[in-house]
């Protein structure tokens, strides 16, 4: 089992697929962060901080939290159209290194030399763990590029409660706490939960190959899925819960962001939705690894 | 004479055959239509016109400026019309050039008559997208006993919050306006989907598309076209909108430009991959 | 008519899958294309077919220049390893459709075809349910059926039975007799030299021999 997933593994990552995938993610975690640098202006804090002064008063407040890295980085920043893309093709740039691959693999025949080999359920769940990986580090790695490039340019500040209403960081929101008291381990649990749903966007494109044999429905699935569940969320919140005052999103190409950008995001409904999916998958998975057939 | 057997081929194996697909659409436009109807409910004004709902699912966002505490949302119904038919209309080309169009285009003896097939189905494909939605738009006013007028209501000019007098009394261009423009985009855009699939994989072109869409969305700018498919975003209806009458060229130029670039490029397109 | 290659290459990406090939496929013989797995065989039939065109070099088709005086040979019949059809119609129907689109053969020609390569009845079947062995039959059928002038066929007797192969054997020499020009590929040596007037031998993209069987003439 471990050389089948050592095998597994190295076929997701070391692939022209997860190239176009990770560089498909990338190009909008770059532009989300030259964006931004430009935005940012290159402004020397000293020098903010003096243009505020006039004899030795301030003039005006700097707003130094309000212009810092964690304000910046693709997961944190408001302003620009690129963490709408990075957040909404996510579920696309993941499926692409390797989700595809059981759907090739049973197409081609190729499926039949590893039932001769070892036993298939093995390689339902190697294949599962490599799509995983793969889907993961896609929106890791993209990350972590965006955060370098963020980084070298604008500087960190500790965020201040009373600007959370430009931070979009609400009291009540996950790990809104964090945000002003640690902000380094909020971003890191975002990213840390983004790199969890990189795995489970493609893991849906993988159980979606189970039931589909055409490669760009099982490609776009998961995509198309949450554009869908999105209008389906607002419908439901406008027409059929209209008098409530209290929306909470469950979307996750929404919750990924670590700002409420539409609803309030909240710890269970991250967890509802996690599980649910988690749920979804992991029984899919039993059901087929438990057929046992290969046709 | 063999262009025609070509067309029809597609029609029946493109369209006639993807009938899951014009079902699959035609439920999310009977969802829209029941969300629109709930919305004017809501708002204890039943009086509504066919152009209303038209209006609400075609029209997109208003022009979105991004200040502090406010965050871009995304135009999920306007941007969903769209790109299912993009996805729909995505793969046809590809697919029939990997497997039965080969033995169909050397018969034809003439790969232009081919690909000009192609484009005329994905003209007709997404034209009966939007023919299936104006449809039913109209039949479930009618069941609803709405306003069966081409003119949009005060209470929709209200709710959109426009604030001018175009929609005051119907006329042509707005109603031109509201249902050629998402018509022509979508067009346009498929078939620009469809050449770029001679360049690139289908997955990076349909990427490509939805990245336009959320552009549009984002940016009113006159170089983005998905602008001139949102109503909301017209300088009909609102001062500083995009100009329809440029739109309309722009969107017929990227066409056909897509077309005549497709047919050079299929020219010399070596056909590759197995049947 | 005959077909002549001039100098041609063909590159696909970095890979140099033909290399500077000349030679001349006479009208009117069965031409051999002999060579290991991935030698450059099939990729020598889809430059004859125009399915593909020269990096450089030239194809002539007759006299007419492939890709510039015509994109396709006027009268051609293909069978390029595994030939597609429409899954959801059967064989007569696959046939039917392609027929139409030149017009120029009818219903009774399709069942003769049919039954000549011996789908006669299985070809009532919905292609999906067919065997690799029907599907290959059918793939024949497709390419003969309009008698084309020039016949491309790609390894025609793999996954036939022993009865399938000396059908692919009596069509060719059918054809033959018809008049076309056939270029064949096949990994059986003795098939090959059974039946072909020339067999061009190729070896990584390059022409190695070029020799009637039984005798060498380069």
């Amino acid at each position: 089992m471990s050389k089948l997933l050592n095998l597994e593994i190295k076929k997701s990552i070391f692939s022209k697929a997860f190239l176009l995938g990770l560089v498909l993610l990338s190009i909008f975690a770059v532009i989300s962060g030259v964006l931004m640098i430009n935005e940012y202006g290159g402004k020397n804090p000293q020098q903010l901080y003096e243009h505020c002064m006039e004899n030795g008063k301030y003039l005006y407040n700097p707003d130094f939290p309000l212009f810092s890295f964690f304000n910046a980085w693709v997961g944190g920043e408001t302003t620009t159209v690129a963490y709408t893309l990075f957040f909404t093709i996510m579920p696309v740039c993941t499926a692409i290194p390797f989700a595809w691959s059981y759907h090739n693999e049973s197409k081609n025949s190729y499926i039949i030399n590893v039932a001769t080999r070892i036993n298939i359920r093995k390689y339902f769940i190697a294949k599962a763990i490599a799509v995983f990986v793969s889907g993961a580090l896609v929106v890791f790695l993209a990350f972590a590029l965006n955060i370098l490039i963020v980084s070298a340019f604008i500087p960190y500040c500790q965020p201040w409660a009373g600007y959370n209403f430009y931070n979009l960081v609400y009291f009540d929101t996950m790990w809104s706490d964090l945000f002003f008291s640690n902000p380094y381990l909020h971003m890191l649990l975002f990213i840390l939960l983004n790199t969890l749903y990189g795995g489970i966007f493609a893991l849906l494109s993988y159980v979606t190959s189970f039931y589909v044999k055409k490669y760009v429905v099982i490609l776009f699935a998961p995509f198309l899925t949450m554009i869908l569940a999105g209008y389906l969320e607002n419908v439901i919140y406008n027409n059929i819960f209209r008098d409530s005052m209290y929306f909470v999103e469950f979307v996750p190409t929404q919750f990924l962001h670590s700002r409420s950008t539409i609803y309030q995001v909240m710890s269970w409904s991250v967890a509802t939705t996690t599980l649910l999916l988690v749920g979804f998958i992991f029984i899919s998975i039993c059901v087929k690894v438990r057929k046992n057939e290969i046709y | 004479m063999k262009f025609i057997k070509f067309f029809k081929f597609d029609i029946r194996y493109g369209i006639i055959n993807q009938y899951k697909k014009y079902l699959l659409f035609s439920f999310l436009i009977i969802l829209a239509f029941f969300e629109f109807r709930s919305n004017q409910i809501s708002s204890e004004n039943y009086s509504f016109s066919l152009m209303d709902s038209i209006l609400y699912i075609y029209g997109g966002i208003k022009e979105f400026i991004p200040t502090g505490g406010e965050t871009f949302k995304i135009p999920y119904l306007w941007l969903l019309n769209h790109i299912l038919i993009l996805f729909f209309t995505l793969n046809y080309m590809h697919k029939d050039l990997v497997g039965f169009g080969q033995q169909t285009i050397y018969r034809s003896g003439s790969r232009t008559q081919w690909w000009l097939s192609k484009c005329f189905c994905q003209f007709l494909s997404v034209s009966l997208f939007y023919v299936i939605s104006w449809f039913e738009l109209t039949i479930c006013t009618w069941v609803v006993n709405g306003n069966m007028s081409l003119s949009v209501s005060k209470m929709m000019k209200d709710t959109t919050e426009l604030g001018v007098n175009a929609l005051d009394n119907p006329n042509w261009s707005v109603n031109l306006n509201l249902l050629l423009m998402p018509f022509l985009f979508t067009v346009s855009m498929s078939l620009l989907q469809m050449t770029l699939c001679l360049f690139v994989k289908p997955t990076v072109s349909y990427v490509f598309s939805v990245v336009v869409c959320i552009l549009s969305a984002y940016y009113l700018n006159p170089v983005i076209i998905g602008n001139y498919a949102m109503a909301l975003r017209s300088n009909q209806l609102v001062s500083n909108g995009v100009d329809i009458n440029i739109g309309i060229i722009c969107m017929v130029i990227l066409g056909l430009f897509s077309v005549v670039i497709g047919m050079l490029r299929f020219k010399k397109y070596s056909i590759l991959t197995k049947g | 008519m005959d077909i002549v290659f001039e100098n041609v290459t063909k590159k696909i990406g970095r890979n140099i899958v033909v290399d500077n090939a000349s030679f001349t496929i006479k009208s009117n013989s069965i031409t051999g294309l002999k060579g290991i797995n991935g030698s450059g065989k099939t990729m020598i039939m889809r430059l004859i077919s125009g399915l593909i065109y020269p990096t450089s070099g030239k194809v002539f088709i007759g006299n007419k220049k492939l890709g510039e005086d015509i994109s396709f040979p006027d009268s051609i019949g293909i069978m390029l390893e595994n030939p597609a059809f429409l899954n959801g119609y059967n064989g007569y129907d696959n046939l039917r459709i392609l027929a139409d689109i030149k017009s120029i053969i009818n219903e009774d020609d399709i069942c003769e075809v049919m039954k000549l390569v011996g789908l006669e009845e299985s070809g009532l079947k919905k292609y999906r349910k067919f065997s690799l062995g029907m599907k290959q039959r059918l793939g024949i059928a497709a390419a003969i059926m309009e008698k084309p002038e020039i016949l491309i066929l790609d390894e025609p007797t793999n996954s036939l039975d022993e009865d399938g192969v000396e059908m692919v054997k009596k069509i060719l020499r059918q054809e033959k007799e018809r008049g076309a020009t056939i270029v064949l590929s096949c990994h059986d040596t003795q098939i090959l030299e059974d039946l072909s007037d020339e067999i061009i031998e190729i070896q990584t993209g390059k022409i190695k021999g070029i020799y009637a069987p039984k005798e060498k003439i380069m």
